[in-house]
């Protein structure tokens, strides 16, 4: 009996996912402007990151992100269908996404995972917190800024940004160099 | 001419054997000693080898002592087989034993190792060249003594232990072989060994049965199958390394030849009798491979494995008995031991190659527990491949000797399939051998990947590990590839060699030459997809490595930088088949907590302790060791000391005496 | 053209559409899930962006993590081949002797667990240990396996055991297939023995021995395990299909291209079969993999017995008599349960069986009444084994108590007195041979054993829902009984029984339920009090 509503949910379900069209509205952004030299090389090896392999790196997040980053597997954000997945390893990986503050006690894991993956790789700092330290900047317990640690690429901020802006950010990068 | 060549090698080989012996004792360095001892097995070899061109398949009597108990050596198709690969490895370890007693100066004593080896060799030779049962266990003998003072040469309380379990069991079985003689030779000591067929004839049902059982026995315990087996992964362990491997690669072997030559040779065995080997085989391949893969002592896993290989060369003879007694398909049952011979000497090459590289693992790290290895293959790069070799020639794996011995059992089990005259029962008994080989070769891969990748690869656990280079080794890792070379060799050459060896035994056994069925065996075919194997992995580095941009960086650790004792431990290795097998394997886990501090119960300090226990020792030895010791202290209660007991003994004794007189 | 030419078609071809195949299984996966997916040919790129990158490679290791990658990928491309995938007696088909696949199958095992180990971390030795033991288990099925089709063809290779063509109307071939369908999946590492998707490294198999591997070693070893995913997927669909293939000796242009084609459509089947096991699957822990193994051993070895049996036998055994095999086991199974939907599922199965072994049956009838037997079929599909459970666990289902059904004996002494019955009926039933039914004796045998379990259970059962079951376990019993005697009815009296049968389903259960409601029991004990 199971089987069966299994297989008619399997089959005949609705199709939740969000346009692609949602995506890719391309908005001038002044801050990625500066970084996109830098960037443009790196996406022009990796075949205009027509496939990327994302690892998360929690450098001392709220978690807040890591909800983002979990949703954009599910049905709705469907982030297979760019061609972007998450990785296990950073060995495998051509871009780390890194949220939160980087706190004391993670900042060499930060920097270990950066140089454990293999170039040419990029960085994401994702969340106001990874961006500029956000509230907790200049506290004795955080390094601040992701940049401060590996050198970043490209950032994304709000606290913590939504599925959709973290890839429409991701995706409008990659567009604009195109 | 050459016959006079070929009896004076072997006469020169022997005397050879015996001033190595002395020479370790007179010359001033044992060196001198092992260099005769390489080069008279060099001789060994040499007639071995005139003996194939020449005369094979002939029997040989090389010359008559009769003034010596009518000794007279000779040699035959079966032995000669055995003879020149006992010669042969004898050479590589040999060669091996220069370095390798030299490394161990002081923990034995390399005159006496280098003299009671030498001996050695040479009673497991006398045992090929025997002609009658005298000259067998009298070689027998020098075999087993030699081998018990070897096995105690480092003199620790453990290996003087064991020495004891292996000179009881091994004395127990030469009893037996003994007893078997004088049923055979109606009581003579003298019996020739070329009657057994005759003499057999002429035995009474149970007499037969009896040393059927008898020669089972003997040899059984030699050869290690379970249940016989309890003193093999505790004597082969201990003896040096290079002793390890003669033992384990070639004092097996002799038991094999006994017992292919004796047992086989008897007329009218019954056909259960092949059933109980059978049975007895399966039991040791499938208990030695789980212990195999379970033991954290890598010359204890070797002997195990060893185990198992006996194992799967026992379950083939008894089917050959088995369908010999039945008089039906002889064609496949003289196949049969054909395979188990070629495992034999495939699994005393590598299994040789197997224990001289534990030698130089344990020469390393400076114990023989698994779980304080690792790291070995950076350090030892030349090693390392030489052990990888020698591991993978011992799995059932293509390219290698080994594989046709699974692969022989296989084809036949399915050849006798088509038969179509069996019973249910015989159906059960095919599919069972073919279930218990396959799970055993696929736990035998288990067992030697566990053991070289947790002793080669990943990081030292152990701080004692020597650095050194390995070059000053080189003596010890160049036999280890010989002996993996000559077992790619022998895959490569299996097909003629193995129908050689059919066409052989057929005219060895039944004397009237049966039909020659060809097994259609395709090793070149198989040796040549090696070929393409490296081929195409060559092709594609060639093609494909153009971007050569490579890094190197730690272990990827999560961020947490990770040490040795976070690897995986060869015991953790193993745990899945621990924990599958449960019921067949007895363990023992004892898990102690104890607060660190005793007002703080949260922090504790745990210990874990887990051991296996040997069911074998636990359920059969322990309880008749057990029943010994009361039925002495029962037997005490009549040593009073009073005089009058004794007399009154005297009475009984008279009285028995005449009940049965009269 | 020659048989080498064909070897290289089928390799070229295999080593071009393996991404793909990983690909499809993907692409399939997401359509499941709702999900929009990947490209198909994004597989192709992220190859070619791993080649590009560069490698970061452990300070631990040794010389061997650098081997792996070659020979992992050697083994594969050697299966890709040797094996008869499009065309059958190509150059290097001889060597496809069953022994030497396992042989080239467990090297590349090997190798990638020595690397897994190599790096010195945990996760590695971790999914080497699990690697290696699923390796060693499957040994002996995948032996017992190709013996049982080799013992048939009387071929050691796969090639000839795929040349000389299957009948398909042996029992045997289903069984090794299912068999081969359970080792091919955790060979590949896919569901349920392993998550191929997995990101948490304690649940990881294969994908934690590469964990260490990047730039092209990684390329390499993705690729490796995407041309074995490929090899066995075509293998299975040949040995269920071997007309498919194309021989050597008699091809030309067209039938090539058809191959190929065939070879595509075949991986396109296989792969959309997969991801809805994927899809309707959980992952087995690691611990329980014994069950797993010992199914699919069950398995093969029933196909070894049927094969041998058949062979040897004057009467061979035909697909009735595995079916009526099942429906035994089923109700068996169903006999010791105690969860009301579990109790159900083995009665659906038992009835799915019997409608199996009406369909078995069709190659002996007379013409006129496989009409019968079809409808009987698909009669007994549709209600003994979807609406009668259904109605039941429907109206069951809202009594939260029912779960947990009592009964006079524990699960244990349950099985042990069904098995008694089944060897106290064997015996009786030996000797009994009426007029018109010696061949069918199995038939016979499954009739009597339903009835008899289904009185059985009703004596030991407590409660009404099970007593209810029990009764129309004697229902099927006396089907087969029809099934093996009459062959068929008249149409009128069929739809009657099947109506009965729902009806009494009905109306028993609503009866029950409405006495539970009542009284707020379903114990047949506590129901004798209300009596008086």
């Amino acid at each position: 009996m199971k089987i069966f509503s299994l297989m008619k949910v399997l089959l005949w379900q609705k199709n939740v996912t969000q346009d692609k069209s949602d995506f890719l509205t391309l908005e001038k952004n002044d801050d990625f402007e500066k970084i996109g030299s830098e960037i443009k090389d790196i996406v022009e090896k990796l075949y205009d990151g027509r496939s990327l392999r994302i690892r998360a790196v929690d450098a001392g997040s709220t978690n807040a992100e890591e909800i983002e980053l979990t949703a954009l597997n599910n049905a709705y954000y469907d982030i297979d269908r760019f061609g972007l997945s998450f990785v296990a390893s950073p060995r495998h990986a051509d871009m780390l996404f890194v949220t939160g503050p980087v706190t004391r006690n993670l900042e060499k894991a930060l920097l270990a995972t950066y140089e454990a993956a293999p170039q040419p790789c990029m960085v994401v700092a994702i969340g106001d917190g990874a961006c500029t330290g956000g509230i907790w900047k200049d506290s004795y317990a955080v390094v601040g800024a992701v940049e401060n640690v590996i050198p970043v690429h490209m950032r994304i901020v709000g606290d913590p940004p939504t599925p959709t802006e973290i890839l429409k950010g991701v995706l409008t990068m990659l567009k604009s160099i195109n | 001419m050459l016959e006079q060549i070929f009896n004076y090698s072997i006469g020169f080989y022997f005397l050879g054997l015996c001033l190595s012996a002395i020479a370790a004792f007179v010359s001033k360095s044992y060196r001198n000693s092992t260099k005769l001892f390489i080069f008279s097995n060099f001789l060994g070899l040499l007639s071995g080898v005139i003996y194939f061109i020449s005369f094979f398949p002939q029997k040989i009597t090389l010359i008559h002592f009769d003034w010596f108990l009518g000794f007279a050596p000779q040699l035959n198709m079966l032995s000669s087989i055995f003879f020149s690969l006992i010669s042969l490895v004898a050479i590589v370890v040999g060669v091996y034993s220069l370095r390798y007693l030299e490394l161990y100066e002081k923990t034995y004593n390399p005159k006496t190792v280098q003299s009671l080896m030498a001996l050695f060799v040479l009673g497991m030779q006398g045992v090929f060249i025997a002609n009658n049962s005298f000259s067998f266990l009298f070689f027998w003998e020098v075999m087993s003594i030699t081998s018990f003072f070897l096995v105690f040469s480092d003199k620790t309380k453990e290996s003087v232990k064991a020495a004891f379990l292996y000179f009881i069991m091994t004395h127990l079985g030469a009893s037996a072989i003994l007893g078997g003689f004088l049923i055979l030779g109606n009581g003579s000591l003298l019996f020739d060994l070329d009657n057994i067929q005759n003499a057999s004839a002429d035995l009474t049902y149970s007499s037969l049965c009896l040393i059927f059982f008898l020669f089972l026995f003997g040899f059984g315990s030699k050869a290690g199958l379970v249940p016989f087996h309890v003193w093999l992964p505790e004597a082969h362990p201990q003896a040096p390394s290079n002793i390890s491997a003669l033992m384990s690669g070639l004092m097996l072997k002799v038991a094999v030849y006994g017992f292919i030559f004796i047992t086989l040779g008897l007329v009218n065995i019954p056909a259960w009798a092949g059933l109980i080997v059978i049975f007895l085989g399966l039991l040791s391949a499938i208990v030695g491979v789980l212990y195999a893969t379970m033991e954290r002592d890598i010359k204890r896993a070797f002997a195990y494995s060893s185990i198992e290989n006996m194992g799967i060369i026992f379950t083939m003879l008894g089917l050959a008995i088995y369908f010999l007694a039945n008089d039906s398909n002889s064609s496949i049952a003289y196949a049969l031991i054909a395979f188990s011979i070629f495992h034999a000497i495939n699994h005393a090459l590598f299994k040789t190659a197997l224990f001289l590289s534990s030698g130089v693992i344990i020469n390393r790290v400076h114990t023989k527990s698994l779980d304080a290895m690792g790291g070995i293959a950076k350090l030892m790069p030349w090693f390392s491949s030489a052990f990888l070799i020698a591991i993978l020639s011992s799995l059932p794996l293509p390219p290698f000797g080994t594989f046709y011995g699974e692969w022989g059992l296989i084809q036949s089990i399915i050849a006798l399939m088509h038969q179509n005259i069996f019973s249910p029962g015989v159906i059960i008994l095919l599919l069972t051998i073919l279930v218990i080989s396959g799970l055993v070769s696929g736990l035998a891969v288990l067992a030697m990947v566990r053991i070289f990748g947790i002793s080669m690869l990943g990081l030292s656990r152990n701080e004692k590990t020597e650095k050194r280079s390995e070059k000053s080794d080189y003596l010890l890792i160049v036999p280890i590839l010989i002996l993996g070379g000559l077992v790619i060799l022998l895959g490569f050459s299996a097909e003629s060699v193995i129908s050689q060896l059919i066409l052989q035994m057929q005219s060895f056994f039944s004397k009237e030459s049966v039909a020659f069925s060809p097994l259609n065996i395709s090793s070149i075919f198989i040796g040549s997809a090696v070929f393409a194997f490296g081929f195409i992995i060559f092709g594609i580095k060639d093609l494909i490595f153009k971007n050569k941009k490579e890094r190197s960086y730690r272990t990827w650790d999560c961020g947490q930088a990770i040490d040795a004792t976070m690897q995986y431990s060869a015991t953790a290795f193993s745990a899945p088949i621990r924990f599958f097998f449960l019921t067949f394997i007895g363990r023992k886990k004892i898990i102690q907590s104890e607060p660190v501090v005793s007002t703080n119960p949260w922090i504790r300090k745990y210990c874990f302790d887990l051991s296996m226990r040997s069911v074998w020792s636990d359920a059969l030895y322990r309880p008749v060791a057990r029943g010994l010791f009361l039925l002495a202290e029962k037997a005490r209660l009549i040593q009073s000391g009073r005089i009058q007991y004794y007399i009154l003994f005297l009475l009984f004794a008279l009285i028995i005496t005449l009940i049965f007189a009269l | 053209m020659s048989p080498i030419i064909a070897t290289l078609i089928q390799i070229v071809f295999v080593l071009l559409i393996a991404p793909l195949t990983t690909g499809l299984v993907r692409f399939f996966k997401a359509r499941l899930q709702g999900r929009k997916g990947a490209s198909l040919f994004l597989f192709y790129i992220t190859l070619l962006t791993l080649l590009r990158k560069e490698m970061v490679i452990s300070n631990v290791t040794s010389w061997i993590f650098r081997v792996v990658p070659f020979v992992v990928l050697g083994s594969s491309i050697v299966l890709a081949s040797i094996l008869p995938l499009i065309f059958t007696g190509a150059s290097m088909s001889q060597l496809s002797d069953f022994l030497v696949v396992a042989g080239v199958l467990i090297i590349g095992s090997i190798f990638l667990v020595l690397g897994g180990l190599d790096t010195g971390s945990a996760f590695g030795g971790m999914g080497s240990s699990r690697e290696i033991t699923i390796a060693a288990l499957l040994e002996p099925i995948v032996i017992l396996i190709f013996s049982t089709i080799s013992f048939v063809t009387n071929s050691s290779t796969i090639n000839g055991m795929l040349e000389s063509q299957i009948n398909f109307s042996e029992p045997y071939l289903l069984l090794t297939v299912v068999a081969l369908i359970l080792v091919s999946l955790a060979e590949n590492a896919r569901y349920p023995v392993d998550n191929p998707a997995t990101h948490l490294e304690l649940t990881m198999v294969h994908e934690a021995m590469i964990l260490e591997y990047s730039g092209k070693y990684l390329a390499f070893l993705e690729y490796a395990s995407a041309i074995k995913l490929t090899v066995f997927a075509m293998l299975i669909a040949n040995f269920l299909s071997p007309i498919t293939l194309v021989s050597v000796s008699s091809w030309d242009f067209s039938s090539v291209l058809i191959g190929l084609l065939l070879g595509v459509v075949k991986i396109i089947v296989v792969m959309l079969g997969l991801a809805l096991i994927e899809s309707t699957l959980v992952k087995m822990r690691f611990y329980r993999m014994s069950e797993y193994f010992s199914i699919a051993f069950v398995v093969a070895f029933l196909a070894m017995l049927v094969a041998l049996l058949s062979s040897y036998d004057s009467t061979p055994i035909k697909y009735y008599t595995i079916f009526s095999i099942f429906t035994v086991i089923s109700v068996v199974l169903l006999f010791g349960r105690v969860r009301l939907k579990a109790i159900l599922r083995y009665y659906a199965f038992s009835s799915l069986a019997i409608a199996a072994i009406a369909l078995g049956l069709i190659p002996m009838v007379k013409e006129e009444e496989i009409i019968h037997l079809w409808i009987f079929a698909i009669f007994t599909i549709a209600i003994k084994s979807l609406a009668v459970p259904y109605v039941i666990s429907h109206i069951g289902h809202a009594k939260k108590s029912l779960t947990n059904l009592p009964s006079f004996l524990r699960p244990g002494k349950s099985y042990f007195l069904a098995i008694i019955l089944l060897i106290l009926t064997y015996f009786t039933l030996r000797n009994v041979s009426i007029v018109g039914l010696v061949e069918w004796n199995s038939l016979l045998y499954t009739a009597v054993v339903l009835v008899v379990l289904g009185i059985a259970m009703m004596i030991i059962k407590r409660n009404i829902f099970s007593q209810i079951v029990g009764l129309l376990v004697i229902e099927n019993g006396i089907a087969v009984f029809v099934l093996a005697t009459v062959g068929s009815l008249p149409l009128m009296i069929e739809f009657g029984i099947f109506g009965v049968t729902v009806a009494t389903a009905y109306i028993l259960a609503t009866l029950s339920a409405q006495i539970n409601d009542l009284c707020g029991s379903t114990d047949t004990d506590d129901l004798c009090e209300l009596a008086e």
